[in-house]
């Protein structure tokens, strides 16, 4: 390397403060509230090659990182100077957008008439047209009601505004003005990033921006590998479900295969996943996307703090992600509630990384977001009215070394809540009660974090209410380690009165004034057993409210006298005989223990092996033609393995349309 | 005994409490510094006063204007260890502490966690009584209800309780009944209520000021009451004066009541300092760079105002109160440079603290501190440093330094050109983003660096920023003080109107009408003597539908007229000069007004130095500097040694008591009238 690790860890100082200068300026200029509030953007610079070498670190979200640019590059080769590319098809840009509603913008970067890189962001567009303001409807079963689709378009042309891809874009979408206000903070953003990198190459030169540039990406690779070095060469797999699919009650179902490869590099194997499904849950990763080992970014930085942020820290992993199943669907499936299935891909990985690093990994948290919202219509204007509630997430997980946190999971931490006093304000509704649930967060050496409670009184006569994103809500979030799961989510209409009404997960309510709704979200899993929990711990809790005194006894074998822990009798309570020990290293709770043993994994492989025979198109239908197949043979009994094998022609005659009336 | 007749202004800082006095007999100032008396700060005030007397025979009887800043609240709250509380608030908030804004500081990182409530769980109550968003009741409070959070704080021995009602910015009614109700049971009980501290809308923030209020009280409370009794016993006349976040200073009753109005006034303090420094210099659009030991702090100042920002932070939480805007970007001298296995440099995130300090302290540290590359350097006097009060190990230095050269395979003068750059690019890049936050260009600022080591990069900084002209201020070391001494009296009032514009005329022009009443019948109690007062009024506004406010400096005559189109103007104005942007036709919402009254206190008459001949600057004497890489001799000067209007050309180095500056080569030094040692980019 002709430069040296001093300056580039100065290049590294420039680069970043290009990104985040650039990251700074598109929040402050962004039209819509919603860039500011929720930072669903991300600026950065990268390679002519389409890697990132600079990422901003305090600004934007963090979840981009490692995206291949090279196709998006390539359709709009060759690039001049002034020329803006922007796109949001995740099939023709191959997985650089992930779903319509971003826009990807590129800039060229040009020092001494070389391309040296670009200057590159996102935003989350409010609407970008489609079946439903705002675009996302997770009932949409193909990409084409989701939104205009922009393959890779010049926008600007060697300085240019091309009038009629401006003109195409706007008229498709519901908010033109606002998209555009948008659009501007972008390419003044991009312009910022643009004119940082030409500083440096007149600072430092062409060859030393260039150089550095590489060796950055270098950099952070071997640092990642240095803390993949440090794990064990053993092999692990991990699944885990969405709870449904939304048009359906099947579980959708994610298995991931972890191992080493070499002795620096990871193997993430998804063979086994299910096929993609038709409503918007799929991601369209191309095969290869940090979507996919995004919790292992968090463990890189929770191991070595001081790592650069790059595209060097995706260079390790190799995947294997079936083309056509959830994690890398095909075109034209319906990708909008992406983020739902990316959560549960952190969750996911968590575990692995549990059995492959015992002792440093924390059960599951909540991993999941829901977004309620209420839909009036003001009496006056006849105009509807969305207004978000709180977004509703719930504790994370317990850790080797600490409780969970409280109502928050850690992957979901940039999301930030409306002060209920604003609320009221502006909406038509009263907040009863925002508060944490006790005894929620599964009990644990160290205990989930709980879930949180969100009770709202409506005032309008005609109130439309959805709550987008409920999970966990069957499958709790898992405990480890001897850790309990934490409690599953819940969706109650006017709880404490005759009315009371349970409504588990909804999808949309029709309410009337005076209605209560009362959303439950799950708790974090807890961590490690309950019986070697601090006393004093389990004390803090019951004077907190955290814990009832019941519970500290009955779960954490710590008997109280008031205010004091009675010593004596706690250590007679805790010596007692474990009934039985776990026989498995996570709890995931009654739901998913029924699902599991209704449906052995043996059986789920075997599925998934016999679907792979079908065209891609028809493995969804297969799937939900067999397990209604296996329901009606075994009603809720196990499922034996090799009866699917034996009955496929059935299925296949049932899919086919071509089996006699009556015919399983 | 002559009639009082000096000013001065006290600092307490972690290390030094420095003194900044104008005699007015010989119309100069005075300043020194003695060494903090951590467990017993007025202590070191005693001493200070002590020192004045002994050595410039000033006794405190002759004082006659008092001002003094103090960082005792803002220690009790890094320390936590302030009063016991309880927190009342609505049924249904009990979790207000705990959910606070939800949000976490570092996302995706397994360790992250949201900094521990000042009180628990436990101590918070829950009353029954709700008032709705436009102030009326909709269930009335209950008073058994705060009977038994009464007799909970009682039970549990509680110093003080904290009421946080919903909406009760807009009504304070039922937080005034609780108050009521618990003098009526518990008047032994402190009782702080939010609508008073700060009333505005946002029920975690303004818990949160209410509950940081009190948990300061006590010991704010305790040492200001020592104070006075001592200084009374030293024979001062003076009632002091205490700094606040805002850059102004209030009485010490005043500030008994709010002390959370003080947790960010040291660094306010030195922002006003280096406004009194650069005026004098004729500048008015300027960064602060104090780098001290541990950390390097920045501030923006525009025509001479210093960036007032509503968004900081204490202690790990948000103060949405407005106070002069200073942030923290990087690395301090006791940082540690550490290289890793590729040769990367890295100056931090630890630090070597004051002790043992940096390996050349000689108090046994061996860890390299940016301090160390700056002796090794030729940048530091060994003997002179910090006055001559500590006596710099270069040796220890070079040892604790050769291993990072070992690593680099560099040899000693390259390495500390490699920590110069790192440093500087790092502050460069933080810099860079406070700019773009803004939406400045730093190129167009000058900087003004203190502390002890701020004069020593600010050079490589201004290269990196583009920055042209720096000011180093005659007493760099005691501007906190200076500025103390300089600030005006002044206090903001806050009223939340939560309004469209369209609709609220008559309801700003009452708010206007109250707040001007209320602040300048706080004047009149606090500071009668003070002829020269004015209004600033401001408002927190917005777009119909956004989630955020923006700060929108008004005029008082368009309150007074009615001229909502003037007040919408303004803030159509603000907006497009912060975001790019503004839409003129969309509805204006205007959340709250501030109106903050300034009471101009009297400044000692600046006097501009005799200017001396050229012939007379002579270097005091020369040594081996790091210059370009390279060890070569570069001239010392002494600062008390430059006369007006001498200039001289880097590389140079120049030698006084606080601080060391640095000049570059591409760079001349001249000394202005006031002072002030100012630094050009050839």
């Amino acid at each position: 390397m002709a430069i040296d690790g001093v300056l580039l860890g100065i290049l590294n100082n420039y680069f970043r403060a290009a990104a985040e200068a650039s990251g700074y300026t598109l929040e402050r200029t962004a039209y819509t509230t919603f860039i500011k509030e929720s930072q669903d953007f991300t600026t950065g610079l990268i390679t002519p090659s389409g890697e990132h070498f600079a990422f901003p670190v305090s600004i934007g979200a963090q979840s981009y990182i490692g995206i291949d640019y090279s196709t998006f590059i390539k359709a709009l080769a060759p690039w001049h100077e002034g020329d803006i590319g922007i796109a949001n098809c995740p099939f023709a840009t191959r997985g650089v957008s992930t779903h319509l509603p971003d826009y990807h913008l590129l800039k060229p970067i040009f020092a001494e008439g070389e391309l040296i890189g670009f200057a590159w962001a996102f935003i989350h567009s409010s609407d970008m047209g489609g079946i439903v303001a705002g675009s996302i409807q997770p009932s949409a079963y193909e990409l084409f009601q989701e939104g205009i689709r922009i393959t890779p378009k010049k926008l600007y042309a060697k300085g240019v505004l091309q009038e009629d891809v401006r003109e195409f874009l706007l008229s498709n979408v519901r908010i033109p003005d606002k998209n555009w206000g948008d659009l501007n903070a972008v390419v003044a953003a991009l312009g910022i990033a643009d004119a940082r990198v030409r500083q440096a190459v007149v600072k430092w030169g062409l060859d030393a921006v260039r150089e550095g540039r590489d060796a950055l990406i270098g950099y952070a690779e071997s640092r990642a590998r240095a803390v993949i070095r440090t794990m064990p060469d053993s092999h692990w797999s991990f699944e885990d479900y969405l709870e449904d699919d939304f048009v359906s009650d099947v579980p959708v179902r994610i298995k991931l295969s972890v191992e080493k490869d070499g002795e620096d590099g990871l193997h993430f194997d998804f063979t086994g996943s299910d096929p993609q499904v038709q409503a918007a849950f799929n991601l369209a990763t191309n095969g290869r996307h940090p979507f996919l080992c995004l919790a292992m970014f968090g463990f890189f930085r929770t191991r070595d703090p001081g790592m650069p942020i790059n595209a060097g820290l995706i260079r390790p992993f190799r995947f294997t992600a079936p083309e056509g199943s959830v994690v890398n669907a095909s075109f034209p499936a319906a990708t909008g509630v992406r983020y739902a299935l990316t959560q549960l891909i952190f969750t996911i990985v968590q575990g692995a990384l549990a059995e492959l690093l015992p002792g440093t990994i924390p059960a599951a948290g909540a991993g999941q977001a829901t977004i309620p919202a209420i839909s009036t219509v003001d009496p006056h204007s006849g105009q509807r009215q969305v207004t978000v509630i709180q977004p509703m997430i719930g504790g994370s997980g317990g850790r080797p070394w600490a409780d969970g946190v409280e109502g928050c999971d850690i992957s979901l931490g940039s999301l930030r809540n409306t002060p209920c006093e604003i609320l009221e304000h502006e909406a038509g509704l009263r907040v009863l009660a925002y508060e944490v649930i006790p005894g929620s967060g599964g009990a644990g050496r160290f205990r989930g974090g709980s879930a949180l409670r969100l009770d709202v009184r409506l005032l309008h006569p005609n109130t439309i209410f959805t709550a987008r994103g409920m999970e966990r809500t069957k499958f709790q979030p898992w405990g480890l380690d001897g850790g309990k799961a934490g409690a599953p989510g819940d969706c109650v209409l006017n709880p404490g009165t005759n009315a009371q009404k349970r409504l588990g997960k909804v999808n949309v309510e029709r309410l009337s004034a005076g209605d209560v709704i009362s959303l439950r979200t799950p708790a974090g899993g807890g961590y490690g057993d309950p019986l070697s929990r601090d006393s004093a711990k389990v004390l803090d809790d019951v004077l907190d409210g955290f814990v009832s005194v019941a519970d500290a006894e009955a779960i954490y074998g710590v008997v109280l006298d008031g205010a004091e822990v009675d010593e004596a009798a706690t250590a007679v309570s805790r010596a007692r005989p474990n009934a039985a020990p776990p026989a498995s290293r996570y709890d995931f709770g009654l739901g998913r223990a029924a699902y599991m043993r209704q449906f052995p994994a043996g059986v789920l492989d075997e599925l998934s092996g016999l679907l792979q025979a079908l065209p891609p198109s028809l493995r969804y239908r297969g799937k939900q033609v067999a397990v209604a197949a296996l329901r009606q043979e075994f009603d809720t009994a196990p499922a034996s393995h090799g009866w699917l094998t034996a009955h496929w022609q059935c299925i296949e005659a049932t899919l086919f349309g071509t089996a006699p009336a009556g015919a399983k | 005994m002559t009639s009082p007749q000096h000013s001065l202004g006290i600092d307490i800082g972690g290390t030094f409490t420095d003194l900044s006095l104008w005699r007015a007999d010989e119309e100069r100032f005075v300043t020194l510094k003695v060494p903090t008396n951590r467990a017993k700060p007025a202590l070191g005030v005693v001493a200070g006063l002590e020192r004045l007397a002994g050595e410039h025979g000033i006794e405190p009887a002759e004082i006659g204007y008092f001002v003094h800043g103090t960082t005792i609240a803002l220690n009790t709250l890094i320390e936590r260890d302030g009063a016991s509380l309880g927190l009342i608030v609505t049924r249904g908030f009990r979790d207000l502490l705990v959910i606070q804004r939800l949000r976490m500081p570092t996302p995706y990182n397994w360790r992250t966690g949201r900094p521990t409530p000042l009180l628990p769980r436990r101590h918070v109550f829950e009353v029954t009584g709700r008032l709705g968003p436009e102030g009326s009741e909709e269930t009335a409070l209950s008073e058994a209800d705060i009977d038994a959070a009464v007799a909970a704080a009682r039970e549990a021995g509680l110093d003080g309780l904290v009421v946080c009602l919903m909406h009760a910015y807009g009504n304070p009614a039922h937080e005034q009944r609780v108050r009521e109700r618990v003098r009526e049971l518990a008047p032994d009980l402190f009782v702080c209520c939010s609508h008073e501290i700060w009333p505005r809308m946002r029920e975690y923030e303004r818990a949160l000021i209410s509950i940081m209020n009190a948990y300061v009280m006590p010991k704010i409370d305790g040492y200001l009451g020592d104070l006075e009794t001592r200084l009374a016993g030293m024979g001062m006349a003076a009632r002091p004066f205490i700094t606040q976040s805002t850059g102004g200073i209030v009485s010490a009753a005043s500030a008994r009541r709010n002390p959370v109005e003080t947790l960010l006034s040291g660094p306010a303090a030195g922002v006003m300092g280096a406004v009194h420094a650069a005026g004098l210099a004729g500048i008015g659009d300027f960064i602060t760079l104090d780098i001290g030991g541990t950390s390097a702090d920045v501030a923006f100042v525009n025509g001479g105002a210093p960036r007032i920002s509503q968004s900081e932070h204490v202690a790990d939480f948000p103060l949405l109160m407005p106070v002069v805007g200073v942030s923290s970007i990087g690395a301090g001298g006791g940082s540690v440079i550490s290289v890793d296995e590729m040769g990367v440099m890295r100056i931090g995130p630890v630090s070597v603290g004051a002790d043992p300090g940096p390996a050349c302290y000689g108090r046994g540290g061996s860890a390299a501190a940016v301090t160390d590359a700056f002796l090794v350097g030729g940048f530091l006097n060994p003997d002179t440093f910090a006055g001559g009060h500590l006596r710099l190990s270069v040796e220890a230095a070079r040892a604790a330094l050769a291993p990072l050269c070992a690593r680099l395979g560099r040899g000693e003068a390259e390495t500390v050109e490699a920590v110069m750059q790192v440093a500087a690019s790092s502050i460069y890049a933080e810099l860079s983003n406070l700019a773009a936050k803004q939406g400045v260009s730093v190129a167009d600022y000058a900087m003004l660096p203190f502390g002890g080591a701020g004069p020593l990069l600010a050079v490589p900084v201004a290269d990196e920023l583009g920055i042209t002209r720096i000011l180093v201020p005659a007493a760099p070391g005691t501007l906190c003080s200076l500025g103390a001494l300089l600030s005006d009296v002044s206090k903001p009032f806050v009223r939340s109107i939560v309004q469209p514009l369209a609709s609220s005329a008559g309801l700003l022009a009452d708010a206007f009408r109250d707040l001007g009443r209320q602040a300048e019948a706080w004047l009149g109690s606090e500071a009668p003597e003070l002829a020269a007062q004015r209004l600033e009024v401001a408002a927190d506004m917005r777009y119909l539908g956004q989630s955020y406010e923006i700060d929108v400096p008004l005029e008082p005559r368009w309150l007074e007229e009615g001229d909502l189109a003037a007040i919408g103007d303004a803030f159509h104005k603000r907006h497009r000069a912060m975001f790019a942007h503004a839409d003129e036709a969309a509805p204006v919402e205007i959340v709250d007004l501030r109106v903050t009254i300034i009471g101009t206190t009297e400044k000692p008459a600046a006097r501009e130095l005799p200017s001396g001949q050229a012939t007379e600057l002579r270097p005091s004497g020369s040594r081996d500097v790091v210059v370009r890489g390279a060890f070569q001799p570069v001239p010392i000067y002494q600062r008390r040694d430059i006369p007006v209007g001498a200039g001289f050309s880097g590389p140079a180095i120049v030698e006084q008591d606080d601080t060391t500056t640095y000049v570059a080569p591409g760079w001349s030094a001249s000394c202005h009238a006031s002072g002030t040692l100012i630094l050009e980019r050839l």
